[in-house]
């Protein structure tokens, strides 16, 4: 059980919704965003510990996504990208962007919670 | 000229209600606000979600009691399997068993037609089932309905994974690359076996296709080999160009002389879009000369040196 909070990104909103059920069951505190600037005021208002962005998209169109999510210095969420590109150049330029993460679906609900946990309970200790 | 006037007045009502609708649909669907059925079928993802991640314990009974229910139910059942792997999914066989969730799809795939009778047949691959439901679903597959064979393909396999390789041997039509992909999105999902190797072999043009598609999407490097036998000996022009991209994916030297002779044999337009490749897969210009014509080489060169390959990169990368 923890008590982290967590930004969810993704176009579809019934997909976003899916994975904060996945994660919301462990008693983080999850908000779901279906736009990029919704996200991002999420970010300045919930100053989450974890933002999962369910597309590649956002990272590549200029908009200098990442920066303005992580627009506090002293509390940079961890940022995961779940997407369905395998492509290594994907991977690597969205490593290169400062993505901490990147998944594939289908995704393993237990490899993804204990992943969430995980990153949840270091930033508490923090 | 009464009557008249009424049938105008009439049209121009009925005009203006069709309008005031798809506005009215159009808002719903700008402001994002679900329809009664995405709530439904959103319920539906949400208890799914939970009784997998319980493993059906506190999650109650999963209830759908009208054509309606059920269709959410399968398609929230889609939905959670498509995105998710390695849960068990016992409790959903559960609610399929108990609502006749399968016996519903098929009679639905048996009374709809075209793209709906194949979005049909992709539900009730997503839906667990009995073994004996694909020898129900095998008559689609010899469809005329391209969308339609190929979406009664994946329910078999997907129905009986052990029986997936002959399903797919017995497949009458030749898969598009496409078509390969959704069967290695059933295989991502752990659905399938990944037994690359008699597949490489077999004298199926599919299996191998597969197989190959097997390799390239799980990088897995100990196909050199037999990747080297099909490039060699194989007489479909396709599934040797095929073995080329899949070698080439691994990184794996291509200047043995086999490989030279069966590439020199592709059309310019394929050699240019090999050379593409080779240099976006970072492939030294050296590594593409000894493959390529001294001009297709320096092409290569210009895409390395010029502006273009950052175009190649983020084109492939978007």
């Amino acid at each position: 059980m923890n008590s982290g909070k967590i930004v969810i990104y993704s176009r579809r909103g019934i997909v976003g919704r899916m994975i904060a059920d996945m994660v919301g069951e462990r008693g983080a505190r999850v908000v779901c965003c279906t736009s990029t600037r919704q996200t991002v005021a999420a970010c300045m208002h919930e100053r989450p510990d974890l933002v999962i962005v369910l597309a590649v998209a956002p990272f590549m169109d200029g908009s200098d996504f990442i920066r303005r999510i992580r627009f506090d210095r002293r509390r940079r969420p961890v940022v995961y990208v779940v997407s369905w590109q395998h492509s290594e150049q994907t991977v690597l330029s969205l490593l290169d962007c400062g993505v901490d993460q990147y998944l594939t679906f289908p995704l393993c609900m237990s490899r993804l919670q204990r992943k969430i946990t995980v990153e949840t309970n270091k930033s508490d200790e923090a | 000229m009464n009557t008249a006037a009424l049938i105008l007045t009439a049209l121009a009502a009925t005009f203006a209600i069709a309008c005031l609708a798809a506005a009215a649909v159009a808002k719903r669907r700008k402001d994002n606000i679900p329809s009664s059925r995405e709530r439904l079928r959103e319920a539906y993802l949400h208890r799914i979600i939970r009784a997998l991640d319980s493993g059906g314990r506190g999650a109650g009974k999963i209830e759908a009691d009208t054509p309606r229910r059920r269709m959410a139910l399968a398609e929230a059942m889609h939905l959670a399997m498509r995105h998710t792997y390695g849960s068990d999914t016992s409790v959903l066989q559960e609610a399929v068993d108990r609502n006749s969730l399968d016996r519903f799809l098929l009679r639905r795939i048996r009374l709809s037609r075209g793209s709906r009778r194949a979005y049909l047949l992709t539900l009730i691959s997503s839906v667990p089932s009995h073994r004996d439901m694909a020898s129900l679903l095998v008559r689609y597959t010899r469809s005329r309905n391209r969308d339609v064979r190929v979406s009664a393909l994946m329910a078999v396999m997907a129905a009986n994974p052990s029986m997936a390789v002959r399903a797919l041997a017995a497949y009458p039509y030749p898969l598009a690359p496409f078509d390969t992909a959704r069967i290695i999105g059933l295989l991502r999902r752990g659905l399938l076996p990944i037994a690359f190797e008699p597949l490489l072999t077999n004298a199926n043009r599919n299996l191998r296709m597969l197989g190959m598609a097997i390799v390239r999407n799980f990088g897995i490097e100990s196909a050199d080999k037999s990747l080297g036998n099909i490039i060699a000996s194989d007489p479909d022009p396709q599934t040797v160009r095929e073995a080329v991209y899949t070698l080439a994916s691994l990184g794996r030297p291509l200047g043995r002389a086999k490989i030279r002779e069966r590439v020199a044999d592709f059309t310019p337009r394929e050699r240019k879009e090999l050379c593409r490749f080779l240099t976006l897969a970072g492939y030294s210009t050296r590594a593409i000369r000894a493959l390529l014509s001294e001009e297709e080489s320096r092409y290569a060169e210009e895409l390395i040196n010029s502006h273009k390959r950052d175009l190649v990169c983020k084109q492939h990368s978007t």
